[in-house]
């Protein structure tokens, strides 16, 4: 009876021995203490072959672990070394884990400086879920109109974003219209939309469209 | 102060939560004296080794008290000179024989310069002397019970607590044993053993426990239960005329015809067998031998097994029922 | 006290003579060899990645010993009845389980000094001085696996041994993932979530607290106090897993 309540007595004093000291071990190292570390993580094909068809749970934790480790250094150093790294093993891994590829179109190129990753991580989106997600397409647009100076890709990438189904895809296209133009090629974006207004069975979309050649073109009065 | 002693202790096993609960033991009372060799027997489940386990604080009573020398078994100051054997020996397979003497004999907080000689002792005792450097797993399994037995007489403990000790010993081993067993009685150590060999019970043991399903049938000296398994004397005689035969009879005697002219008398246990000797006496009849008849202890706890049909086996199978009827 | 320390010793040496503790040995020293080759894949120089693998190793194979032989300290010897031989003699329950807790760390400690030897005679042969807190990485690898040796024990003290080597493990991976929970829980709007998560990521482990793996290899800098509240981190928890181990193991029927 002693006995047990001496060991009862120790294991509640250890417990708050343990909460206590584990506060202050996470007050001591503050959001940025654990790193990580990508140093040797061996490429692509060797880390499938050893994660026995787990590809997909491992790119979810990869992607949490992404997820903190952004957030630790937004509000500390702004300064995210591995970021690109971990965002390709992540989209190599699971090539359909579509939020890594909007990190790679948003974050990447600005807060990383380095277009160059994310357009080749984009451009493996595209083959994967073009068809399904106008934002990749997008995206590609934007860098190589801001970044690579060259508004016919993006037109063509916008253009491509614009055949994706969904409520925007006359926006894009209009977007699309406009790069072609600002690039010499107006022929082919008057085409695009001209294309567009005749397949589109939507009134207010066939009007945005008529009101666009319009006013661009100076067809359809 | 007794040696052992039991009161109202029961034991119920229950696998997990959802199982059925299953009682080893129920409401076991008994007690094992001193320096007294007491036999602890009872059919297979009937709990033995659950009662032996909670004598050496392995298993831990539902209810009631088990005390060693008025201590409770739970704590390890009941088990200081209390030495116990299993059913199986239970061996680090890895040790070699001495080491595996020498950890028990630590334990035992011996002193460091008696240990060695303390093993080659123990060694000497069973016959194993030569297997000293062996390692366990080369031992076959009676050596390895014998080794069960040197690590049990290590540090010459007074008391001794053992579960089927000759179980899978053979011919030889089992006579090592019960030598053994005869030597450490006349000393005087206290030895409490189970065992379904119940010759060995009926030759060594002052007391016997009697368990049957979890419950305690008989507990007192051996030769209480044997008595009450008397069932007659036996007089061999020799010349009896007619009229011998005739008088012997009207004292409810029974005759047996043995080899020419002699005869085997048998009077009944509730008979009076003096009123025969007195007869054959005045009679100058020739008295080559007398001897008790009883009940083996076996036959006593489990009936004949030859289902012979003479008024012996009736007398066998009411002693029996009297017996399952018993309370202490 | 005194048959605590025959338990140790003895289950030293049992367990010296135990071929598994070899095949890990020899899975840790092939692991170290082939680190040296790993450095040409990396960015990083080589010595960095010998480091920072080395550790890993360590790590893996202090787990490794830690859950197959601790659970077969107490689970097996429990199951095969080995254990009758010990507490049918005058010995508490208590000094089997401290004596086994014993027994299996001086082991590990044996193993991590051998490992640890090989480490840095190979960080040295690179051309790399040893730093001290290389050196403070390994001691806070040993505390993680001497609460891993307490976990295994605790499991084992009122389980199966197959049973409590894959809790151990779930103990293990759990340990490390703790500070997703912990974050989590600040991110909870339900009171009565965020109340239990807090809870769930106070009483389990934190081993991320053990590894500064990074820090060695990266070359940050330590704060003050960290090492020292680590090792006393260390030791409560193993403190705690040992009592309860002792408290269920009190009550087991053998």
């Amino acid at each position: 009876m002693i006995r047990s309540g001496i060991l009862i007595t120790l294991s509640v004093l250890s417990i708050a021995g343990i909460c206590f000291t584990q506060k202050k071990l996470t007050s001591i190292t503050g959001p940025s203490w654990n790193q990580e570390s990508m140093t040797y993580l061996p490429g692509q094909n060797r880390i499938e072959n050893a994660l026995l068809g787990f590809q997909s749970t491992v790119s979810h934790y990869l992607w949490i672990r992404t997820v903190l480790y952004f957030g630790s250094h937004y509000i500390t150093d702004r300064n995210f070394p591995w970021l690109v790294q971990m965002v390709d093993i992540i989209t190599r891994l699971n090539p359909y884990f579509y939020p890594a590829y909007e990190f790679a179109g948003l974050m990447i190129p600005d807060l990383c400086r380095n277009p160059d990753a994310s357009r080749a991580i984009l451009e493996r989106g595209i083959f994967y879920l073009g068809d399904t997600r106008w934002n990749i397409a997008f995206y590609l647009g934007t860098i190589y109109y801001k970044y690579y100076d060259d508004p016919e890709t993006a037109a063509q990438y916008y253009a491509l974003a614009s055949r994706v189904p969904g409520e925007n895809s006359h926006k894009l296209a209009g977007l699309a219209s406009s790069y072609y133009r600002k690039s010499g090629k107006a022929q082919e974006g008057k085409n695009l939309l001209l294309f567009m207004y005749e397949t589109s069975e939507s009134p207010d979309v066939k009007k945005y469209l008529k009101d666009r050649l319009h006013k661009e073109y100076g067809v359809l009065q | 102060m007794n040696a052992i002693e039991l009161s109202n202790v029961s034991k119920i096993y229950q696998k997990d939560f959802w199982a059925k609960r299953i009682p080893a033991v129920s409401n076991l009372s008994f007690i094992a004296k001193k320096n007294r060799v007491t036999g602890f027997v009872g059919p297979n489940g009937a709990g033995k080794t659950t009662t032996i386990k909670m004598i050496m604080g392995l298993v831990f009573p539902y209810a009631g008290s088990v005390k060693i020398y008025g201590k409770d078994s739970r704590l390890k100051e009941a088990r200081k000179g209390v030495a116990f054997l299993s059913e199986q020996p239970y061996f680090y397979s890895h040790l070699k024989v001495s080491e595996t003497l020498r950890f028990a004999a630590e334990l035992l907080d011996l002193d460091k310069p008696v240990v060695k000689n303390e093993i080659d002792r123990v060694l000497a005792l069973v016959n194993l002397t030569e297997k000293a450097g062996s390692r366990v797993k080369e031992l076959s399994k009676g050596m390895q019970q014998r080794l069960n037995m040197a690590q049990a007489l290590l540090g010459d403990p007074h008391t001794l607590i053992l579960d089927e000790p000759m179980s899978g010993m053979d011919p030889p081993g089992r006579r090592l044993f019960r030598n053994l067993f005869s030597d450490l009685a006349l000393k005087g150590k206290t030895i409490f053993f189970s065992s379904h060999v119940l010759d060995d019970i009926e030759a060594v043991c002052d007391d016997v426990v009697v368990l049957s399903k979890g419950k305690l049938t008989f507990c007192g000296e051996i030769n209480e239960i044997l008595d009450r398994g008397f069932l007659g004397t036996e007089i061999n005689v020799s010349d009896l005329s007619p009229d011998d035969f005739l008088h012997l009879r009207s004292l409810n005697c029974e005759i047996r015809d043995l080899e020419k002219n002699s005869y085997q008398l048998f009077v009944p246990g509730n008979s009076d067998p003096g009123q025969i000797q007195n007869f054959l006496f005045s009679r100058s009849i020739k008295v080559d031998s007398i001897s008790r008849c009883s009940m083996s202890l076996e036959e006593l706890l489990y009936g004949s097994s030859d289902g012979s049909k003479d008024s012996r086996d009736n007398a066998e199978i009411s002693a029996s029922s009297e017996l399952s009827e018993l309370k202490t | 006290m005194k048959a605590t320390l025959i338990i140790a010793a003895n289950t030293f040496k049992e367990t010296i003579r135990n071929k598994v503790l070899y095949n890990i040995l020899l899975v840790a020293g092939v692991a170290l060899f082939l680190s040296m080759s790993f450095g040409d894949l990396s960015v990083f120089s080589r010595a960095q990645v010998m480091a920072d693998f080395g550790l890993a190793t360590m790590s893996i194979t202090g787990l490794l010993l830690a859950v197959f032989i601790g659970v077969a300290m107490l689970g097996t010897e429990v199951s095969s009845k080995t254990v009758y031989g010990i507490l049918t003699k005058p010995v508490n329950r208590e000094s089997f389980i401290l004596g086994k807790f014993f027994g299996l760390l001086s082991i590990l400690m044996l193993n991590f000094a051998l490992i640890a030897a090989v480490f840095f005679i190979s960080i040295s042969l690179l051309g790399t001085s040893v730093k001290f807190t290389l050196t403070w990485a390994v001691v806070l690898i040993a505390v993680e696996m001497a609460v891993m040796i307490s976990a295994s024990i605790f499991f084992s003290s009122f389980t199966t041994p197959t049973l409590a080597a894959i809790f151990s493990i779930g103990f293990y991976i759990a340990g490390h993932l703790n500070t997703m929970i912990g974050i989590g829980a600040k991110q909870q709007n339900s009171p009565v979530w965020r109340a239990l998560l807090k809870f769930i990521y106070y009483i389990f482990p934190n081993l991320e607290h053990f590894n500064i793996r990074a820090q060695v290899v990266y070359g940050i800098s330590i704060p003050e106090g960290y090492i020292m509240n680590a090792l006393f981190y260390g030791f409560l928890y193993t403190i705690l897993l040992l009592s309860l181990s002792i408290l269920f193991f009190s009550r087991k029927d053998l």
